[in-house]
């Protein structure tokens, strides 16, 4: 690399001076106010940022996807043609092993992912806020609760945790949410904890204590606000964790069972005839790349957005 | 001042907790495989074994008696070098844990290998370029690339490079007597797949760390000092920014090692991922017991040595920045 | 012999906006020492890196030139504006602590400078030891061993001195090196750069917010204000006989430590206390934050607690405001209020100037509509529905004044409420809560640093030094016939930017 780029670029202003000059002795104290608005206006920035138009739209397709390909006549169990050919005008995307359109799976396979992630999300989100609140605001044996239990939570990386849970009670979708979400309420409870921390230790929390205003309303009327940007990007973040983690598990075997048509399965399926009919385990995987991609530009932009 | 009593502290912290965090670990462990699914005779022998068929395999395995005595029992025994006998294999556990994570963690190092220099010179680079086309562009990609489920890397990567390209393997069994090429050949798509998991995150540390040290008020001192820009990016830029890097490298790392379950069953590759996964579906719950606490104490390991890294890399010890 | 440093008509703009500095012509001689003051936004910082030629990316020389040593940095290539930087300018600036390498021992990063001078080896060593020792450190082998966070804050700056002083430049430009320093720190640093301006016979050009403290230490001054210099002259005659309106405005503004305050409208009434304090202790762990400390503040009283960063003062005024736990008796008539240092994180950024009031009042047991509320302070009607984010810096303090004064009380705990504030506007915030105090007879507990902002408020006066109280009594006792060598020593300090004693190394 080019170092002396390096010492070009990237440099920030540091100066006050950017700031505009509000207050002087020549303003007579005629206060001007900074057109810095902080808060407002949030929806339109975020429309006007085309990666999170198209996350958001890529979002929409695979849940209209989910909800509506029965309407649609598409049928993801039926043998529709001969097995294993490949894309054309008569399908789109092929056919797999047992002659089923890949079309209708995909967009069917749709459907399991968008249960088991957003609700495992949800979950973890309130759990994890509610969790994170506490324990920043109170300290004290939750809080030393939730940082021991980051300790044992390392000691199962990635998708072991959620392997062992789901393994443990059962193959099915609603263990695979429980376990998911059992598992991002303490990554969402630190993360809310962190910024809690930054906001308890701000004058405004502290004056509301002095005027005597009561903990819950400390808590939900005075820090929550503060912290929500961070819990939904948070939020957003896990979602696209969970389709990571529920699609991983299903490829395992350890999810949606046969016939159902959740990519992940269908991958793990296909991936046999990978050699001669690339398109069986490509679509589907294709499908997962898309939606994680695109939740994660969505929480891309929503953090760039709200914490400037 | 008191600098080396602070790091001797925080490192005699760590190794106190170490032990506690490991008997926990164990015992939810023992909880999960052994306790919650129940009569592990049962569930081995099938529905149709009698009553007494069940007793006397769960006898000869030594689960019966009291949840707590059972685990004690497994836990004296792990420690003492005893993990049973494969249920699916007909093995001794201890060998064949051990055999297969050798061959995860050389997995894990190529991994390692390969995507740190390339996350790390993304991030440099696009730290230069902040803002711009070419630094939105990267970010774009390589997060995108993390945040895939692994297997649909690895199928984009076996399409690409074994079925078109024909330059590895489909899958990678070693076979007996591999030559150390012919294993490394087998390794490299899934360890592709595996960094690339984390290649994203890394890149992304490293970008933001250096994007701190150039807005830094030590880093314009080192260039109104007028030193050349080569001394001024070893020796002002380079240690500084990569520390929040490392401060997060063990999360990172122990990640990869999670990445292996699923990597080596989408390259059958004789890893200890795939292995948990075939104790997974053949109820061996002594190799699943075995497995998954090797795997956490690798992973404990692993994060007390990047602290440790971490402690000898900033001579400030803070703590602070804790991984994401 | 060129001079160190000319402007020329330096007009400096961020991107497309309007110029932050607008047409500066100055010249600094050899040997001699011209202070620019402004306020928050006057552009001095701009100058001081258009000078070293490190404006940010987005900034752009729109017109006007510059000359350091007779050649222009913006003229010249890579490899010539480096040799500039090694030999001609050096710079120190405020916080020194980030103006260090954290990773990288003291010695090694003031030995870059002579190893850019081709000096090596044993040499190099003897050279930085002996530049230690030129800026007082006793020991210069142990402090070269140091990384800066071993450092206090005012070696940190001896250290970025030393390497100023090493590059032996023909301009140094120091860019508020004592800002955030201790009184007696700052003057020990100050005492420092002149004796090498002396000795090296460089132009220098301190750049502060501090009128009196440039007076002190500088030939000449310029005063600038929203990027254009209104006045520039012998530092003796702007501060004494300032000529344009601005500079009048700003030298009536600066609060004088050695002239009585005002005379007080209501004074204190006699009685019962407001405040009684007896033994109040505070640990952390070993250590003992404050000290066993007895104090009563009457009714209508101001009283004014001072010393420098770590003497306690401001946990003291928590633990009487009750925002810390700690040991001993604390007996206040009614609930305190506090008024905070960050106008910025003592507001809730998600709501209204109206709903804080709104609240406020409804919680203190106010009868005032916000509105009246806000007039009190002098906020129009038309900002009530503003986001703190919407407000400029002595606006938000007024918020902050306001919400504090909403309903019946009997103290108020001031924390460096005006520290975060330029001096205009620290002035009228003065003058507001000395307004509020007559009007509604409250006490305060006034803590600051600042003796001199100390003097213009308080009645009595407390100085707190490691923890312990260690006088107490009338202001005006207090600043003309102090008593503890701890209370002369600061007054010494802040009376005449001079030396009055090192600070102790280690």
């Amino acid at each position: 690399m080019s170092a002396e780029g390096l010492a070009q670029r990237a440099r920030l202003p540091y100066d006050a001076d950017l700031a505009l000059a509000p207050e002087t002795v020549a303003a007579g104290g005629a206060d001007a106010a900074r057109p810095v608005v902080a808060g407002r206006g949030v929806a339109k920035r975020l429309l006007r940022r085309p990666t999170f138009v198209i996350g958001v739209a890529v979002v929409l397709f695979w849940a209209l996807a989910a909800l509506l390909w029965q309407r649609l006549g598409f049928d993801p169990y039926a043998p529709a043609g001969a097995p294993l050919q490949a894309p054309s005008s008569e399908h789109l995307l092929g056919t797999d092993n047992l002659g089923r359109d890949m079309l209708a799976r995909v967009l069917a396979g749709a459907r399991p992912t968008l249960q088991v992630a957003p609700l495992a999300t949800l979950l973890a989100t309130a759990a994890g806020t509610a969790l994170g609140l506490v324990a920043g605001y109170f300290r004290g044996v939750v809080d030393d609760l939730l940082m021991r239990s980051f300790d044992v939570l390392y000691a199962f990386p990635g998708i072991i945790a959620v392997l062992l849970v789901s393994s443990a009670f059962g193959h099915s979708l609603l263990t695979l949410v429980i376990a998911i979400a059992i598992f991002f309420t303490p990554i969402v409870a630190r993360t809310v904890r962190s910024a809690v921390l930054v906001e308890t230790d701000k004058q405004y929390v502290e004056a509301a204590r002095l005027q005597g205003e009561r903990a819950s309303w400390i808590v939900f009327r005075e820090i929550l606000p503060n912290v929500l940007p961070t819990v939904v990007v948070e939020g957003t973040i896990r979602l696209a964790y969970a389709i990571f983690v529920s699609a991983g598990l299903s490829f395992l075997g350890l999810g949606a069972q046969p016939p159902s048509p959740d990519w992940g399965l269908v991958v793990s399926q296909n991936r046999i005839f990978i050699q001669n009919a690339w398109w069986c385990a490509a679509f589907p995987a294709l499908a997962i790349a898309t939606l994680v991609v695109s939740v994660n530009l969505i929480a891309d932009n929503l953090r760039e957005v709200t914490h400037r | 001042m008191s600098g080396r009593s602070e790091t001797g502290r925080v490192i005699g912290r760590r190794l106190l907790q170490i032990p506690l965090v490991l008997i926990v670990v164990s015992a939810l462990i023992f909880w999960l495989i052994a306790v919650v699914p129940g009569n592990p005779g049962r569930s081995v022998l099938g529905a149709y074994a009698t009553g007494e068929q069940v007793a006397a395999w769960n006898a000869e395995h030594g689960l019966d008696g009291s949840t707590l005595e059972r685990y004690g029992s497994w836990l004296s025994g792990f420690v003492r070098g005893d993990w049973g006998t494969s249920i699916m294999l007909d093995v001794p556990v201890r060998g064949l844990v051990i055999e297969r994570l050798e061959n995860s963690l050389l997995l894990g190092v190529l991994a390692f290998v390969l995507m740190a220099p390339v996350a790390i010179a993304l991030g440099f680079y696009q730290a230069q370029r902040q803002g711009r086309a070419a630094d939105r562009a990267i970010t774009i990609g390589s997060v995108s690339l993390s945040s895939m489920p692994e297997f649909v890397v690895g199928v984009v990567l076996i399409i690409l490079f074994a079925v078109t390209l024909r330059w590895f393997p489909i899958h990678s069994e070693i076979a007996a007597g591999a030559s150390a090429a012919e294993r490394l050949r087998v390794m490299v798509l899934p360890a592709l797949t595996i960094g690339a998991a984390s290649l994203g995150y890394v890149a992304r540390m490293v970008r933001a760390g250096v994007i701190e040290t150039l807005a830094s008020p030590h880093y314009r001192t080192a260039v109104l000092k007028g030193l050349p820009p080569r001394r001024i990016l070893l020796r002002h830029v380079a240690r500084n920014s990569l520390l929040p890097t490392v401060a997060v490298l063990g999360v990172q790392l122990t990640a990869m090692l999670g990445g292996v379950v699923v990597v080596e069953t989408l390259f059958n590759y004789p890893g200890i991922g795939q292995l948990i996964l075939d104790a997974v579906l053949k109820k061996d719950v002594f190799v699943l017991e075995a497995a998954t606490l090797v795997i956490a104490i690798v992973s404990v390991l692993v994060l007390l040595a990047t602290d440790l890294a971490y402690l000898a890399l900033d001579p400030r010890v803070r703590f602070q920045a804790e991984p994401a | 012999m060129s001079p160190a440093l000319v402007l020329d008509d330096l007009t400096i703009a961020y991107g497309e906006r309007a110029p932050v500095v607008r047409g500066l012509s100055l010249e600094i001689a050899p040997g001699e020492a011209y202070g620019l003051v402004g306020e928050s936004g006057s552009g001095k910082s701009t100058v001081a890196l258009a000078v070293a030629r490190y404006l940010p990316r987005v900034a752009r020389i729109v017109s006007g030139s510059l000359r350091v040593a007779g050649s222009d940095p913006y003229a010249l290539d890579d490899r010539a504006l480096r040799e500039l930087r090694t030999s001609a300018i050096a710079m120190v600036y405020q916080e020194p602590g980030r103006a260090l390498n954290p990773t990288m021992r003291v010695g090694r990063q003031l030995g870059e400078v002579f190893e850019l001078k081709g000096i090596d080896g044993e040499q190099r060593r003897a050279q930085v030891l002996q530049t230690l020792a030129r800026v007082g450190f006793d020991a210069p082998e142990t402090v070269a061993a140091r990384y800066p966070h071993e450092l206090s804050g005012g070696q940190q700056q001896r250290v970025v001195i030393a390497m100023a002083l090493a590059v032996r430049p023909a301009l140094l430009v120091l860019d508020e090196p004592t800002t955030g320093l201790d009184a007696q720190v700052q003057a020990g640093v100050l005492e420092l750069i002149e004796r090498l301006r002396d000795e090296l016979g460089a132009g220098v050009l301190l750049i502060s917010h501090n009128l009196p403290l440039i007076a002190a230490h500088c030939d000449r001054v310029g005063i600038l204000a929203a990027g254009e210099l209104v006045e520039e002259g012998d530092a003796r005659t702007v501060v004494e006989r300032p000529s344009h309106p601005y500079t009048r405005a700003l030298v009536a503004a600066v609060p004088r430590i050695d002239a009585p305050p005002p005379a007080r409208d209501a004074p204190p009434v006699e009685g019962a206390p407001v405040v009684h304090v007896r033994g109040l202790t505070k640990r952390y762990g070993a250590h003992a934050a404050v000290r066993d400390v007895d104090l009563e503040i009457g009714r209508g009283e101001v009283f004014g607690l001072v010393g420098e960063s770590g003497s306690g003062k401001t946990t003291l005024g928590r633990a009487i405001a009750g925002l810390t736990a700690h040991d001993g008796d604390v007996r206040l008539i009614g609930r305190p209020q506090m008024v905070f240092q960050s106008p910025d994180a003592s507001l809730n950024p998600r709501r209204t100037v109206r709903k804080t009031l709104a609240r406020a009042i409804r919680k203190l047991g106010g009868d005032q509509t916000p509105a009246q509320l806000a007039e009190q302070v002098g906020l129009g009607p038309e900002l009530l529905d503003r986001l703190p984010g919407e407000l400029s810096g002595g606006q938000k303090q007024r918020v902050a004044i306001a919400r504090a004064f909403a309903g019946p009380i009997g103290l108020v705990v001031c924390d460096e409420a005006t520290s975060a504030l330029d001096v205009s506007v620290q002035a009228k915030i003065l003058d507001l809560l000395r307004e509020l105090q007559s009007s509604r007879g409250v006490s305060y507990l006034f803590v600051s640093h600042d003796l001199a902002v100390v003097r213009r408020l308080a009645d009595r006066v407390g100085v707190m030094y490691r923890g312990e109280l260690v006088e107490v009594g009338d202001a005006e006792q207090i600043f003309t016939a102090p008593q503890h060598p701890y209370t002369q020593a600061i007054l010494a300090a802040a009376i005449t930017p001079e030396p009055s004693s090192h600070e102790a190394l280690t």
